[in-house]
C-alpha cells in the first residue's frame, strides 16, 4: 500500500463542492505537485491531509493507517503555509523549537536539530531575530526550518514561494527540490505555477474546479496531456487551438480547419476518435510549429506559407505571431533565423506532436 | 508606530483640552490640602496647603481595610473576567459548538441593562445565596457585568486573528488548551491589557452595589469610604477629598504599570501577504 493514499475523498462547504473523488496514491519520498487555477481546491486538499478540514466523503491513509479520525496534532504532518504563519511573539529559533518541544524532544537534541536545520538553510544567523525583523525570503526559510526540524512523516507546502520575488523565487526552487531529495521525506506541494510544477515535481496532479484532470510525470503532461484545460495549462506558451473537422478524401483522413487542411498522421488518432464524430480540437505547441528544412522534406502536407505579422526575437529562440484564417498563432523558433514583419514564411506543423481533443471537453 | 510631528498649533490644542480636562482633577487635590477655613475659597490653588487632611484619613483605620478589600474585589474580578471570556471568545470563534453567535449576542444583550435597574433583583438574589457581605456578592456581579465589553473585545480580535497561526500550532502537536496558552494568549495581550484595565476601573469605582451589597463596615470597598468624613453639614471637604484622592491614585498606577502593552506592536508582523 502507498505511504500516503487518499481514497474517493470528497470536500463540500454545504451544496458547494469543493473537492470531487480525489483519488491520489502517494509512494514514500515521493515529490507531488498539485497544480491547478486558483480556487480548485488544492490548498482544501492539503488541509484534508494535514487534518485542519473535515473530510466529507472517503478516506485518507498515512503510513496504512486511516486518519479521517485522528486529530491533527497526532498526525505528525508539518505544512508550510502560503503566508508562513510564523509565531509572532517568538523568535527564529523557539519558532522552529515550537513543534519538537511540544513532543517532548529532550532540550539538547532540540538545539541540535535547529541548528542543524538553521544552517542548512542558512538562517543560522537570525536565530534571535523576531518574524517581523526577516525580509520574505527569510520568513519563508523559517517556515521550511521549522518544518524540517521536525522530521515529520509528510511536508505539504501551500505555495510557498509565491510571496517572493522572480529571482529568490529560482533560486528557493532549487533548493527545495535538493532538500526534499536529501531529506526524503514525502512531500505534496501546491502551486499555481506550471513552471514550479514541471520542474520540482516527480509526479503532478492537474486540478480544475475540483476535479482532477490527469496525474502524470511532467513529460507526461506535456506530451499526453488528456484534454484541452491540461495541455492549455501545461507549457511555457499556451498552446495553439484550432477547431478542426476529420473528413474522408481519396482514403485519407483529412483535417480541415480555418485556413489549413492537412492529412491526419495516424499517430493523432486514439481509439476513441473512430466512432462518429467528425469536430474536433486540433492542439499545436508554439515549439512545434517550426522552420525545419528535414521535417519539410519528409512531410511537404504539414507545410503553410504564412505572413509574419510580430516577432519577439528573445536571443536564443524567437517568437513568430501569424494570422492563420480568424486565428493568431504562436509559433517558437529556435535558431538564430529570424524572419521580418509582413515576411512570407513557410512553417511546418510537427502533427506527430499535436493532439486532438473532443469539442466539448473544455 | 512611527512618531508623527505634530504642529505648534497641534501642541497648543492638546494643551487646552488637557488642561481643561485636568481642573476637576487639580481642584480634587488641591482641596484635600485645605482646611476647613479656607475650603470655600473660590480660588483653583489655594494658600497654605496643609496635609492635616491626609493624617487624619490614613489615622482613621479604615482606609487600609477598605483597601484590602477593593484590591480583593478587583483584582479578582479583573482575573476571572480575563479567563471566563478568553476562553468563551476561543469556543465562539474557534469551536464548533452548535448556536454559538446566539450564546455571544445573547451575552452582548447585557450591555444593554444599566446597573441601576439590576441593584435590587441583585440584592435580593444575593440574599437568598448568601452572598451579602462576602467578596463574591461583588466579585460576582462585577464579573457578570464585565463579561459581555470583554467579550466584545477578545472577540473582535480573534476574528482578525490570522487562522494559519494556530493551525500551525496545532500541526506543531500542540494540543487546544496549549494553542490558547501559547499562542493566542501571548498575541492578543494588549487586548487582554485593555480589558484588564477597563475591568479593573469599573470593579474599583463602583458605588452603587457596593453600598447596598456591603452593610458591614469590615467589607466595605473604597469607593464607600468618603461616606465616613462627611460629617454632618459637609464641615471638612478637605478629608473627603482627600479619600477622593487616594482612590484615584490606584488606577493611575495600575494603567502606568500595563500602559507599555497598548503600545507595544506586538501582534504585527510573522504574517506576510
Ligand atoms: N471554509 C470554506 N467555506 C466555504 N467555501 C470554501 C471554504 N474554503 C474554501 N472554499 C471554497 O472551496 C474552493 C477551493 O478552495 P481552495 O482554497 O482549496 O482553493 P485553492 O485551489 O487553494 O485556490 P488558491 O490557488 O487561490 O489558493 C474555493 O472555491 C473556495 O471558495
Ligand atoms: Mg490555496
Amino acid at each position: 500500500m502507498a505511504f500516503v493514499q487518499l481514497a474517493k475523498v470528497w470536500k463540500m462547504f454545504g451544496q458547494f463542492i469543493a473537492v470531487q473523488d480525489f483519488n491520489l496514491e502517494i509512494e514514500e519520498g515521493e515529490f507531488i505537485v498539485i497544480v491547478g487555477p486558483s480556487g480548485c481546491g488544492k490548498t482544501t486538499i492539503l488541509r484534508m491531509v494535514a487534518g485542519l478540514e473535515e473530510i466529507s466523503r472517503g478516506e485518507i491513509y498515512i503510513g496504512g493507517k486511516k486518519v479521517n479520525d485522528m486529530p491533527a496534532w497526532e498526525r505528525d504532518i508539518a505544512m508550510v503555509f502560503q503566508n508562513y504563519a510564523l509565531y509572532p511573539h517568538m523568535n527564529v529559533y523557539d519558532n522552529m523549537a515550537f513543534g519538537l518541544r511540544n513532543r517532548k524532544v529532550p532540550a539538547a537534541e532540540i538545539r541540535r536539530r535547529v541548528h542543524e536545520a538553521a544552517r542548512l538553510l542558512s538562517i543560522d544567523s537570525l536565530l534571535d531575530h523576531k518574524p517581523k525583523a526577516l525580509s520574505g525570503g527569510q520568513q519563508q526559510r523559517v517556515a521550511l526550518g521549522r518544518a524540517i526540524v521536525r522530521e515529520p512523516r509528510v511536508f505539504l507546502m501551500d505555495e510557498p514561494l509565491s510571496n517572493l520575488d522572480a529571482r529568490i523565487r529560482l533560486q528557493m526552487r532549487v533548493e527545495l527540490a535538493r532538500l526534499q531529495q536529501r531529506l526524503g521525506v514525502t512531500t505534496i506541494y501546491v502551486t499555481h505555477d506550471q513552471v514550479e510544477a514541471m520542474t520540482m515535481g516527480q509526479r503532478i496532479v492537474v486540478m480544475r474546479a475540483g476535479v482532477v484532470q490527469q496525474i502524470d510525470t511532467p513529460m507526461g503532461l506535456y506530451e499526453r496531456p488528456t484534454n484541452r484545460f491540461v495541455a492549455g495549462f501545461i507549457g511555457m506558451l499556451p498552446m495553439n487551438f484550432f477547431d478542426v473537422l476529420l473528413e474522408q478524401a481519396e482514403g485519407n483522413l483529412l483535417l480541415k480547419g480555418d485556413g489549413f487542411s492537412f492529412p491526419a498522421p495516424s499517430s493523432l488518432l486514439p481509439d476513441k476518435i473512430k466512432g462518429q464524430e467528425n469536430a474536433f480540437v486540433l492542439g499545436i505547441r508554439p515549439e512545434d510549429i517550426v522552420f525545419d528544412a528535414e521535417l519539410t522534406q519528409q512531410h511537404p502536407e504539414w507545410v503553410c506559407r504564412v505572413e509574419v505579422e510580430v516577432v519577439e526575437p528573445l536571443g536564443e529562440e524567437t517568437l513568430i505571431y501569424f494570422p492563420l484564417g480568424a486565428k493568431s498563432v504562436t509559433a517558437r523558433l529556435t535558431g538564430r533565423t529570424v524572419p521580418k514583419p509582413k515576411e512570407m514564411v513557410s512553417v511546418v506543423f510537427n502533427l506527430s506532436h499535436a493532439h486532438l481533443f473532443e469539442r466539448e471537453a473544455g | 508606530m512611527p512618531r508623527r510631528r505634530v504642529a505648534p498649533w497641534g501642541y497648543a490644542g492638546i494643551v487646552v483640552v488637557v488642561g481643561i480636562s485636568l481642573v476637576p482633577t487639580i481642584y480634587m487635590v488641591d482641596l484635600s490640602f485645605r482646611t476647613t477655613a479656607t475650603s470655600f475659597q473660590p480660588v483653583l490653588v489655594a494658600a497654605h496647603p496643609t496635609l492635616i487632611n491626609y493624617f487624619t484619613v490614613l489615622t482613621s483605620g479604615h482606609l487600609i481595610r477598605f483597601f484590602l478589600n477593593s484590591a480583593v474585589v478587583a483584582v479578582s474580578s479583573v482575573l476571572l473576567t480575563l479567563v471566563c471570556s478568553v476562553m468563551a471568545g476561543f469556543a465562539i470563534t474557534r469551536l464548533k459548538v452548535v448556536g454559538r453567535s446566539v450564546v455571544f449576542y445573547w451575552i452582548l444583550s447585557a450591555l444593554l441593562i444599566p446597573l441601576a435597574s439590576l441593584l435590587i433583583p441583585l440584592t435580593i438574589l444575593l440574599k437568598t445565596l448568601h452572598g451579602m457581605n462576602t467578596y463574591w456578592g461583588l466579585i460576582g456581579p462585577y464579573t457578570a457585568l464585565g463579561i459581555p465589553f470583554a467579550m466584545l473585545i477578545i472577540k473582535g480580535v480573534m476574528d482578525s486573528f490570522p487562522s494559519e497561526l494556530e493551525e500551525a500550532a496545532v500541526l506543531d502537536g500542540a494540543s487546544p488548551p496549549q494553542v490558547l496558552r501559547q499562542i493566542i494568549v501571548p498575541i492578543i495581550w494588549p487586548s487582554l491589557m485593555v480589558v484588564a484595565i477597563w475591568q479593573f476601573l469599573f470593579s474599583w469605582n463602583e458605588f452603587f452595589l457596593a453600598l447596598v451589597v456591603m452593610t458591614r463596615t469590615s467589607m466595605k470597598t473604597m469607593p464607600l469610604l468618603p461616606l465616613y468624613f462627611e460629617g454632618s453639614y459637609m464641615t471638612n471637604p478637605g478629608e473627603v477629598f482627600a479619600v477622593l484622592s487616594i482612590v484615584s491614585v490606584v488606577p493611575m498606577v495600575v494603567y502606568l504599570l500595563v500602559q507599555r502593552w497598548f503600545v507595544s506592536g506586538l501582534s504585527s508582523g510573522g504574517i506576510k501577504g
